[in-house]
């Protein structure tokens, strides 16, 4: 899957769910005997109709729940919200608005107690990293949509998180920034190795920054397809259109029909 | 906003003064019922160049002072834990809102009583009265914070103190204001309630005074004008402060 494009570095983590269920106080099983593992520096993307649990599995991952059942790990041990081995960038921003843009990025690291002093370049480079060095000092409310989410990614990446999980990070954007962000964040990622999870339900998406497709079903979600993605690097919106983009587009499409238990019935033909 | 401020607040208060006159005026009562305004005036200038009315407005500004900062300090720490404890919550409402609803005008003797008569017992009846309108505006501002934040930073394993000063109060922190003000200008009212539960100096003492022995209603006059003034310049200093400490919000 490998292309060689894209060498792993000795901080990527490996991540482990086995047998993992987890049913929420309300009484709903959001996941059910899910068993997924993403090995150390892949790419990977969820994908999987609403409400299939894509959005509680991050938050396993990131420590932020604990299974009801099964075990999660994060290079052998369970993930620990705040120990900076998991960067989480959500699918709105959340950016505190009475913080600029570079005190938003420098959060995770000033809640570790980190001093401003040695915050400083750790977050001039984090945002340069996300092209948004000319911002720092704007409140979140000055920003576009698109430069807030940037900041939000900055954010997850600060602590240098050997996991990168990342929650429809994009799906608050208009369509061509989404795009441009797309192949601005595949670059990205080529350059810098953390494990990646993505939650998507964009298709698309999906395939220009995947390596691997996780297609989960309808809640309580559970792995029904696990698809490679065999397009060559630096991929770029345009690589949507070759063959082998094609053809994996197709197979998630499959997969998300057979897991998809529509609430409303097939359309009937006349 | 065409007209400035200060020529705004001077015609409304010369309106007022005149308004005030005319009724003296029309009315003809003597002045022990109504002193029009140039005989308050008259009396307040004796009464500062005596010394008598120094005397007593510091002790009340003194009252109001501490009042006020201990109410608000201990209503802010109650809200904040109110807010975040549910069992806490449910434990001691029931007692704040009860004793809320106690005339504090019927407490304030009792309370004299018990913490010995001086200041601290004055303190203690102003802050009280303080109290109540910080320590909800506290809880629910904080209550109202972004869970989809909340849920952030513990996403970044924040600890507890850090979550407090970075995102609890800041978010509530309109909300406080909301409460300081309600809360600034009961500190008046409950430094001169204090003062008729027992005490020798003090505004609310120099109305006494004026009332009982003497029927020197313009110097009565004097001394509500006084607490009147000291109310609005309380006020104005927590509007001052909240515009210069509240966040830019969301």
């Amino acid at each position: 899957m490998d292309d060689g494009s894209r060498g792993v570095t000795d901080g990527a983590l490996a991540l482990r769910l086995e047998s993992v269920s987890l049913r929420y106080p309300s009484g709903i099983e959001a996941l059910h005997d899910l068993d997924l593992e993403v090995a150390a520096g892949s790419l990977t993307a969820v994908i999987g109709p609403n409400g299939c649990g894509k959005s509680t599995l991050l938050r396993l991952l990131a420590g932020l729940l604990r299974p009801t059942a099964g075990r999660v790990t994060v290079n052998g041990q369970p993930p620990r919200a705040g120990d900076g081995r998991v960067g989480l960038a959500f699918q709105q921003p959340r950016l505190v608005p009475w913080l600029t843009v570079a005190e938003n990025v420098g959060l995770p690291l000033a809640a570790k107690g980190v001093l401003a002093a040695a915050r400083a370049p750790r977050v001039a480079a984090a945002l340069a990293r996300v092209g948004l060095g000319p911002s720092a000092r704007l409140l979140p409310a000055q920003l576009s949509g698109g430069l807030a989410q940037r900041a939000g990614l900055a954010r997850a990446l600060i602590t240098d998180p050997g996991v990168l999980l990342l929650d429809e990070p994009f799906s608050a954007l208009d369509l061509l920034t989404r795009e441009a962000f797309d192949s601005e964040l595949e670059a990205l990622l080529v350059r810098r190795q953390p494990t990646l999870v993505l939650v998507t339900h964009s298709v698309s998406e999906a395939v220009l920054l995947a390596d691997r497709i996780v297609v989960l079903s309808a809640r309580p979600g559970a792995v029904v397809a696990d698809l490679p993605v065999e397009l060559p690097r630096p991929r770029s919106v345009a690589s949507q259109a070759e063959p082998t983009a094609v053809v994996a587009a197709a197979a998630v499409r499959d997969a998300l029909a057979i897991s998809h238990v529509p609430e409303i019935g097939p359309w009937s033909a006349p | 906003m065409s007209i400035p401020r200060l020529a705004v607040l001077a015609g409304s208060l010369l309106a007022f003064l005149l308004a005030w006159k005319l009724v003296a005026l029309v009315t003809g009562v003597p002045d022990y019922i109504l002193p029009a305004p140039e005989v308050v005036a008259e009396r307040g200038v004796r009464a500062i160049a005596s010394g008598t009315l120094w005397t007593h407005t510091s002790a009340t500004l003194l009252e109001i002072a501490l009042g006020f900062a201990v109410g608000a300090a201990t209503a802010i720490v109650i809200g904040l834990l109110l807010a975040r404890s549910v069992l806490l919550e449910r434990v001691l409402s029931p007692y704040i809102v009860a004793a809320q609803a106690v005339p504090i005008l019927a407490l304030a003797p009792l309370l004299d009583i018990w913490f010995g008569g001086g200041l601290v017992a004055r303190v203690i009846i102003c802050a009280l009265i303080v109290f109540f309108p910080i320590a909800i505006a506290t809880m629910v501002g904080v209550r109202s914070v972004d869970p989809t934040l909340v849920e952030l930073f513990d996403a970044l394993g924040a600890g507890e103190g850090f979550r407090v000063r970075r995102l609890d109060i800041p978010w509530a922190l309109p909300v406080i204001f909301g409460g300081l003000r309600v809360g600034i200008t009961l500190a008046v009212i409950g430094a001169v309630v204090a003062e008729w539960a027992g005490a020798s100096v003090g505004l609310g003492i120099l109305i006494n005074i004026a009332d009982q022995g003497l029927f020197d209603t313009p110097l009565m006059f004097v001394a509500l004008v006084t607490l009147a003034m000291i109310g609005l310049a309380g006020y104005a200093l927590i509007v001052a402060l909240e515009r210069r400490l509240v966040p830019p919000q969301r």
